[in-house]
């Protein structure tokens, strides 16, 4: 009897000893670990795919919130939503979810995924090349440096992150770096990935959509237009035009003489029509147009998120028609032409009712199906840097004194020509340019307002004034930049307050409160200072 | 694999041993006759058998026509033949000289008279039956005879407050939710509540993994029933103590419920036929506005927002005849919910015979079970098959076969919120389409946008016409569930060792149909929501094993040891497939493999599999001494497939201890007392998380491409610190047991810790790349007491009526949590949120909001006021002295309040609500739950038996309210809207009191989270009322059947609250931040059901 027991005890002893750890050990079977990737270089690739991938989840749709809600180019449309409308009043409140910035640190996160974990390949994949490797990495980095360029213009000061988050033993309560910092760091980034980035791809659609020397280039000079750095903003921007990767859509135009009274006073031109739609199909429907620098393409798999925001039947949010339609697109000046109009107007940033860009088919063809929101989002084109030239130069001049003053003056015109020619602009009395005798500050509105004309509704338009007015730490009345803004965007009755609101520079008012979540889950943050109550 | 070796080795080590008994010897034959010893006449059919010394058969024969038998015995003289007869006793012989060996059979029936039956109830817990006398848990015991008559599906629903510390709720009053069940409280803020189902002594898993519950579908939807039929329940048992709960380990965390199955007894054959058949009838429904009266509000609603509807953009409020089109599809006073609801019926067969011999016993089972739901295109039903089996091989040697089968049939509605979105739908729509001359045809009105919005192909959501929904759309799940089980038990030294294995698969499929018909939503040809058809199979598989030695050493009288040695693992698999389908060409084709398109968001195909395991290993003792002090210790390590290698296992210890005071020579004297004693019991258990391989940094890809390639990224962080959540228990309580059983009294208090309280969603900081994770984050604690009362007051020859009470109070509170989660969230500025906060100090589902104060009846009462009363001013930009206007959360939002808004009470008196005004307003746990009620028998003939079950205390968010009193957008409100402010009342007195505030479209603060909302939770529900007959057995003996029994049972009779909600009993299964929220908008339907239980 104690023989079985002992035989039977031993039995079951010694069952239980042997490897249960190893049973117990399982790793998924429909998903990959990390130890399992990061072995080849087409998982690099696939890694590098993956941040531009996530830009389509919710970066786009906060860029266009972000620049535009409290710009003075949208209204509520037929279905308003609290939310925006409260933005567009300026009743912020830290736990309104516009103010939610995860989506761009997503990407930041991927980029800093592909960063730590991209140059371990090198060491398995023969074949991986450095060049490939520094490649990768600049894609990574020109990304990640346009996410924090979106933040810092957003909310001036947010953590910076460069670290790539892998387990939860990491401290993942970063608190916020300054915003100036910050943007000295993203130049040395870019000046990194600019010498590393592919001069171009294979294919027109990846140098439009994956990061190229250019693309990086183009958001250095548009850091340093922020960072009020004049000279190099030039130069950057000359490089870009130089390299003649890039034009602008050519558009022929027929001329109209005007007259009255038997004598010609005044010539205008109208637009091709089949051009301007060329114009209009090559930029915000087909997209990789020869105009474009970096844009983000959608597709059938994944629609951009304008069709319930801007859409025909259930819009959230619709062009200002009162502010769009007659005061930054004039109507035509004489009504014998009424065809002779800016080609980015009627028919392209808006028609009926709805801003068009991202919801027609054509000028004039019919509005998309719910599934065809697939036209691109771009975040850089070539006017972008033509413009950001002349901002450039003009502001050079304007710290300048001398006779060298109108030199700077007029090559900033010529920029600014160039442009509006090419979109057939109305010539308004408000700004006439005569060749030697050119006032610098009205041309610095003139830029300003060609710049609304110019992206309207491609998120721009907010950072631009915003950009103005904090010119010189807010010098020269500056503000005043915003307070039109304000007068122009707010109901009636909010005015006043949003006006007193702008008026408050030190209080950080022009930049977003941060997302109440993101104060209760990160206690190294602090509350903007106009929000923290 | 490997362990799943060793345990095929141990058993087959095992069924070597049992062959030493097996020796042959030399053979004699032996002949003989059996007569029956009443009428002299020959037995047919009498079992001859030689045994062996276990008792062992080792030869057998039946007798001929003329009771004749020849037997070859192996034994030599001196082995040992039985006779066996059904109905007649058996006798044994030993084999003399003689060969030859004639009897006769005594007849058995005589024998039954006056047996004094003397064994004690037992309670199963889980590895072998202890009497309950013995016990030094805390367990709560039913028998299913106090059930019978009541028409549930599943058995829980039927447990619902009858059992101490044992609270189950249904999810929802629709057909085919399930329940949820917690055993003393919440130990877990997400981590799964629900105690662990142990059928037949093996864990049975209640839901599919949470790993592949589709993005469509929530954990409600694929909750299933306990399939299995109350006809086949024979006893529950729940163990509610950690000590109790240490055999199950981990798993049984939140308690154990276990359930024994009914098997076969030496008996005839019985068949026993049940049919229970009842009419349902939907609650009534929230009265909601017609159609007139809903256009008068929206377009009230409107004006007052500053932008009045223009009819050009929204000719849905026109109700002009020159539009026909438009005139009648949106000129009706619909009644969306009378449209979709209606009587349902249920029926209920079930049959089984049972019986068995010396040797054999079986039980085998057939029931039917088919349910129409109350709403239009829900059913279920359900068939289920099963075979009991035991075989005694010897005295030695005993296995038994459990074999089950269920097949379930439910017919769902496309989507879960049909009568929510009846509620809401736009009462002036039209159910069927009028033509552009007005003239109604057959087709549904759905369309392709209303003011209410649209169905959105991305998030598969939206609006939709709800007749047409409910007729042409479908979710069908079919699921088919196999368990065999097999289970061996052997002594290896007679009466001292015993070894116990148990193998346990259970094999489940499920197969869900779903079909969006365009008719239903009206979107248009090519979105990816028109005609979409989605078939998803998955599959679970399970296996178990269970090895156990069981020593019960025989000491003296006053010393009994019992010692236990168990290895079990676990291993589940889970897979599923899925494939999703858009634009067939046709209502008709529904099948997602037609030719039609899987390209687009949500479409396609989507598989996963998962795999989980665990092992544990469990020594345990118990030590009795006298009858009067028992002592059980137990140890458990514990290792689980979802930690990563330092924290996979755990060791959880327990002790408990019960002193029997009425044992005591002391207490012989006192006769009324038949038992006094007192337990005392500590121990520890963990919960494992609920998901896999969490401790892997794991790479997903996106569900799209960028630029035709698939884009790979970290789809979760690397869990390394994860580990398990320990719950330590400590339970004191006491049995009393007086008058011969006619007053039993059970208490209970105890104090239950969790410690590494996990939460599966952590909120982190969003600049990490991720919005939350899962961690083990603080302490939790639940307090508090059960007590149960059996009485018998009246017990004569006649009439017996016995009594039943249980109450129980638990009491939750967050000790301890980590910095990551906020102790108290941020405020809000937006309606319809209340800070539902994890605070330390407070119970879980705390919740914090405005008081409200009513409505600013007229322009001067919204003028700020401070302490006293008076006015505040200030002076404008000329110096002139004005009034200052109330505020709300000025100056971010600075909304000022307008005459006809609601009112909040400014706490701080500064002219300004905001986040210093939100004030706590209540939790939601009850202070007392319980159920009471009698059961009144006559002559053994006629049996009454009434329930009643209650909560106390706890408040309620009526969501559905502030829904739908909102006036905030397009949706249907309820009839107390109609109470609305609509004009300034300057004389004050002359304004209602039950005033709303104004109606405004998407603008201002008029349903914020505040008290307004709040209400008492406290309910006596008359849960049942059951009438049972039992026909006289002589009478029905001619009829050839030895029972028949008839009933009828009422349920959901009434339920005294003042609760205005549709029904205060709200889930315990939601998530932590909706604990308390009802969001219900469909009541219990009230049932009538009869039936009938025949024996033959």
């Amino acid at each position: 009897m104690k023989k079985y027991i002992g035989i039977l005890l031993t039995v079951f002893i010694a069952s239980l000893l042997t490897s249960c750890s190893d049973w117990l050990t399982l790793a998924p079977e429909d998903g990959v670990t990390r130890q399992e990737f990061w072995q080849t270089k087409e998982q690099v690739n696939s890694a590098v795919i993956g941040c531009y991938a996530s830009l389509l989840d919710g970066p786009v749709e906060k860029m266009f919130l972000w620049g535009e809600l409290r710009a003075d180019m949208v209204e509520n449309g037929v279905s308003p939503i609290n939310n925006y409308t409260e933005v567009i009043d300026g009743e912020i409140s830290t736990s309104n979810s516009v103010l939610y910035w995860g989506d761009f640190y997503t990407t930041i996160n991927n980029c800093n995924t592909v960063l730590k974990f991209a140059p371990t390949v090198r060491d398995i994949d023969g074949t991986f090349t450095e060049k490939q490797l520094k490649e990768y990495e600049a894609e990574a980095l020109t990304l990640r440096a346009m996410m924090y360029f979106y933040l810092v213009r957003s909310f001036r000061d947010v953590p910076l992150v460069l670290q790539a988050s892998v387990s939860d033993n990491q401290d993942f309560s970063i608190p916020k770096t300054s915003g100036a910092i910050i943007l000295d760091s993203l130049v040395n980034d870019l000046k990194i990935a600019a010498a590393n980035a592919p001069i171009s791809y294979p294919t027109t659609a990846e140098n439009k959509s994956r990061i190229t020397s250019w693309t990086a280039k183009t958001l250095l000079a548009d850091i340093y237009l922020w960072q009020e750095n004049y000279a190099q903003c030039n130069n950057l921007c000359q490089e870009i035009i130089g390299s003649g990767k890039f034009s602008l859509i050519p558009v022929e135009k027929l001329p109209v003489e005007i007259s009255e009274g038997g004598v010609i006073i005044d010539t205008v031109t109208v637009p091709n029509e089949s051009d301007a739609d060329n114009m209009f199909i090559q930029s915000y429907v087909l997209g990789n147009s020869i105009e474009s620098i970096f844009e983000i393409p959608f597709s059938s798999l994944k629609n951009n998120p304008f069709y319930s925001m801007l859409g025909p039947n259930l819009n959230k949010l619709r062009p200002k028609l009162d502010i769009v339609d007659g005061l930054i697109f004039p109507v035509a000046l004489y009504s014998v032409a009424p065809d002779a109009t800016d080609i980015r107007g009627s028919g392209c940033s808006y028609r009926a009712g709805v801003v068009w860009k991202y919801v027609g088919t054509s000028r004039t063809g019919a509005v998309r199906s719910s599934i065809q929101y697939t036209s691109p989002w771009i975040v850089y084109k070539y006017s972008d840097v033509l413009l950001m030239k002349a901002e450039a130069l003009n502001q050079i001049g304007l710290q300048n004194s001398g006779e060298t003053v109108q030199t700077y003056y007029s090559q900033a015109v010529d920029l600014l020509t160039e442009v509006r020619n090419a979109r057939n602009a109305v010539k308004t009395s408000d700004y006439k340019f005569t060749a030697d005798n050119i006032d610098g500050k009205s041309l610095e509105n003139a830029i300003l307002d060609e710049r609304a004309r110019e992206f309207a509704y491609e998120g721009k338009r907010w950072f631009d004034v915003l950009r103005y007015a904090k010119r010189g730490n807010y010098a020269d009345n500056n503000i005043q930049y915003l307070v039109r803004l304000a007068i122009n965007s707010a109901s009636p009755q909010k005015q006043q307050s949003l006006i007193a609101k702008y008026n408050d520079p030190k209080r950080n008012s022009h930049y977003w409160p941060i997302y109440y979540k993101e104060l209760e889950t990160n206690k190294q943050l602090k509350q903007n200072e106009f929000y923290a109550q | 694999m490997k362990k799943n070796n060793n345990i095929i080795f141990f058993l087959v080590f095992v069924s070597l041993l049992m062959t030493f008994s097996a020796m042959a010897q030399s053979k004699i034959i032996i002949r003989g006759k059996v007569i029956s010893n009443t009428d002299k006449q020959p037995l047919i059919g009498v079992s001859v058998a030689e045994y062996d010394k276990n008792h062992r058969i080792l030869n057998g024969v039946v007798t001929d026509i003329d009771g004749n038998f020849t037997l070859k015995i192996s034994g030599g003289i001196g082995s040992v033949i039985t006779f066996s007869y059904i109905s007649y006793k058996t006798t044994t012989k030993t084999v003399g000289n003689s060969a030859v060996i004639n009897i006769s059979l005594e007849d058995a029936t005589q024998e039954i008279k006056g047996v004094v039956v003397t064994a004690r109830s037992q309670v199963n817990t889980g590895f072998a039956n202890i009497a309950e006398r013995d016990l030094s848990y805390a367990v709560s015991k039913i028998d299913t005879k106090e059930l019978e008559g009541l028409q549930v599906a599943s058995i829980d629903e039927a447990l619902q407050g009858r059992m101490s510390g044992v609270d189950i709720v249904a999810n929802s009053g629709e057909p085919g939710a399930g329940m949820s069940i917690r055993i003393r409280g919440t130990t877990s803020i997400n981590n799964g509540s629900d105690p662990l189902i142990v059928v037949d002594g093996i864990p049975y898993d209640t839901n599919i993994g949470s790993d592949f519950d589709f993005a469509t579908a929530d954990e409600e939807n694929y909750a299933q029933l306990l399939n299995i039929s109350p006809s086949d329940i024979q006893e529950i048992t729940v163990l509610k103590d950690a000590a109790a709960t240490a055999l199950y380990g981990n798993r049984g965390g939140n308690g154990v419920l276990l359930i024994k199955t009914k098997r076969g007894t030496i008996s005839k054959p019985m068949v026993n036929y049940t049919f229970k058949g009842s009419l349902n009838t939907p609650a009534v429904p929230i009265q909601t506005l017609s159609g007139d009266q809903y256009t008068s509000l929206i377009l009230e609603e409107a004006v007052n927002s500053g932008s009045p509807l223009s009819t050009i953009s929204y000719p849905q409020f026109m109700y002009d005849p020159i539009n026909p089109y438009y005139y009648y599809n949106y000129g009706q006073n619909t009644d969306w919910y009378g449209a979709l609801s209606k009587n349902g019926y249920t029926q209920d067969h079930s049959i089984s015979i049972s019986g068995g011999g010396d040797k054999a016993q079986y039980r085998t089972s057939l029931g039917y079970y088919d349910q129409t739901g109350t709403v239009i295109g829900q059913s279920y039903s359900r068939l289920t098959a099963s075979l009991n089996l035991d075989y005694n091989v010897s005295d030695k040697l005993k296995f038994q076969v459990n074999i089950s089968y269920t097949h379930g049939d439910q017919d769902k509605n496309y989507t879960t919120d049909l009568l929510n979105t009846a509620y809401t739908t736009m009462p002036n729509q039209s159910i069927y389409e009028y033509n552009t001359l007005g003239e109604m045809t057959p087709n549904y009105f759905s369309p392709v946008t209303t003011p209410q919005g649209y169905w959105s192909s991305a998030s598969n959501k939206g609006i939709y016409n709800p007749v047409a929904m409910a007729n042409t759309g479908y979710w069908k799940v079919k699921s088919e569930r196999i368990m065999p089980k097999f289970n061996i038990q052997y002594w290896i030294v007679p009466e001292i060792l015993k070894y116990q294995g148990d193998l346990a698969f259970d094999i489940n499929t499920s197969k869900d149909n779903r079909f969006l018909p365009q008719i239903a939503t009206g979107r248009l040809w090519p979105e990816n929501s028109v005609n979409r058809s989605t078939d998803l199979a998955s599959e679970s598989f399970i296996v178990q094993t269970y090895n156990k030695l069981i020593y019960t050493p025989k000491l003296n009288e006053n010393n009994y040891i019992m010692g236990l040695l168990q290895f079990s693992s676990y291993d589940a698999r889970n897979a599923s497939f899925q494939e999703v389908s858009s634009l067939s060409a046709s209502n008709y084709l529904q099948d997602p493999s037609m030719p039609s398109n899987i390209i687009g968001s949500g479409l396609g195909l989507n598989s996963g599999s998962s795999e989980a395991r665990s092992l544990s290993l469990l020594a345990m003792m118990q030590y009795k001494f006298m009858d009067r002090y028992i002592f059980t210790g137990s140890m458990r390590r514990d290792g689980d497939s979802k930690y990563n290698d330092q924290n996979r296992y755990g060791y959880f210890p327990s002790a408990s201890v019960r002193w029997r005071i009425s044992g005591e020579p002391f207490m012989k004297k006192v006769k009324v007392v038949d038992d006094f004693s007192f337990r005392a019991s500590t121990g520890m258990s963990g919960n494992p998380v609920n998901k896999n391989y969490l401790y892997y940094n794991t790479y997903g890809t996106y569900d799209w491409t960028y630029l035709g390639q698939q884009g790979v990224y970290s789809t979760g962080l690397q869990l390394s610190n994860l580990r398990w959540e320990k719950v330590t228990d400590l339970n004191i309580g006491g049995n009393l047991i007086m008058f011969k059983n006619r007053l039993n009294i059970d208490f209970n208090w105890y104090k239950k810790r969790t410690n590494d309280l996990y939460f599966p969603t952590v909120n982190i900081s969003s600049s990490s790349g991720y919005n939350s994770i899962s961690s083990n984050v603080g302490t939790m604690d639940n307090n508090g007491w059960e007590l149960s009362i059996n009485t018998t007051p009246i017990k004569t020859k006649d009439l017996s009526i016995d009594f039943n009470f249980t109450f129980a109070r638990s009491e939750n509170q967050i000790m301890a949590l980590s910095d990551n989660i906020p102790l108290l969230s941020t405020p809000t500025a937006a309606n319809g949120l209340y800070l539902t906060s994890i605070k330390v100090g407070n119970p879980l589902g705390s919740f914090y909001g405005y008081r409200y104060k009513g409505v600013y009846l007229n322009e001067s009462q919204t003028v700020a006021k401070d302490v006293n009363g008076n006015p505040i001013y200030t002076y404008d930009s000329n110096g002139k002295k004005e009034a200052v206007q109330m505020k709300f959360w000025y100056p971010t939002v600075g909304y000022e309040f307008q005459p006809g808004d609601a009112k909040y009470e400014d706490i701080n008196h500064d002219g300004n609500i905001n986040s210093q005004d939100i004030v706590y307003l209540g939790n939601m746990n009850p202070l007392l739950t319980g159920g009471f009620g009698p059961t009144i028998r006559w002559k053994n003939k006629l049996s009454l038996t009434a329930y009643f079950y209650f909560r106390y205390g706890g408040k309620v968010i009526n969501q559905t309210r502030m829904d739908m009193e909102s006036m905030y957008g397009f949706n249907n409100q309820t009839t107390s809207v109609l109470r609305r402010w609509r004009h300034a009342y300057e004389d004050e007195t002359t304004a209602p009191t039950d005033l709303l505030p104004r109606a405004l479209l998407a603008k201002g603060y008029n349903w914020l989270g505040s008290d307004r909302y709040v209400e008492d939770g406290s309910f006596l529900r008359f849960r049942s009322l059951t009438l049972t007959y039992n026909f006289d057995k002589k009478l029905v003996n001619k009829f050839s059947v030895s029972d028949l029994r008839l009933w009828a049972t009422m349920q959901n009779i009434y339920i005294w609250t003042n609760y205005t909600g549709m029904d205060p009993e709200i889930t315990l299964r939601s998530g932590i931040s909706s604990l308390g929220y009802d969001t219900s908008r469909s009541g219990r339907p009230s049932d009538f059901s009869i039936g009938l239980s025949v024996s033959f």
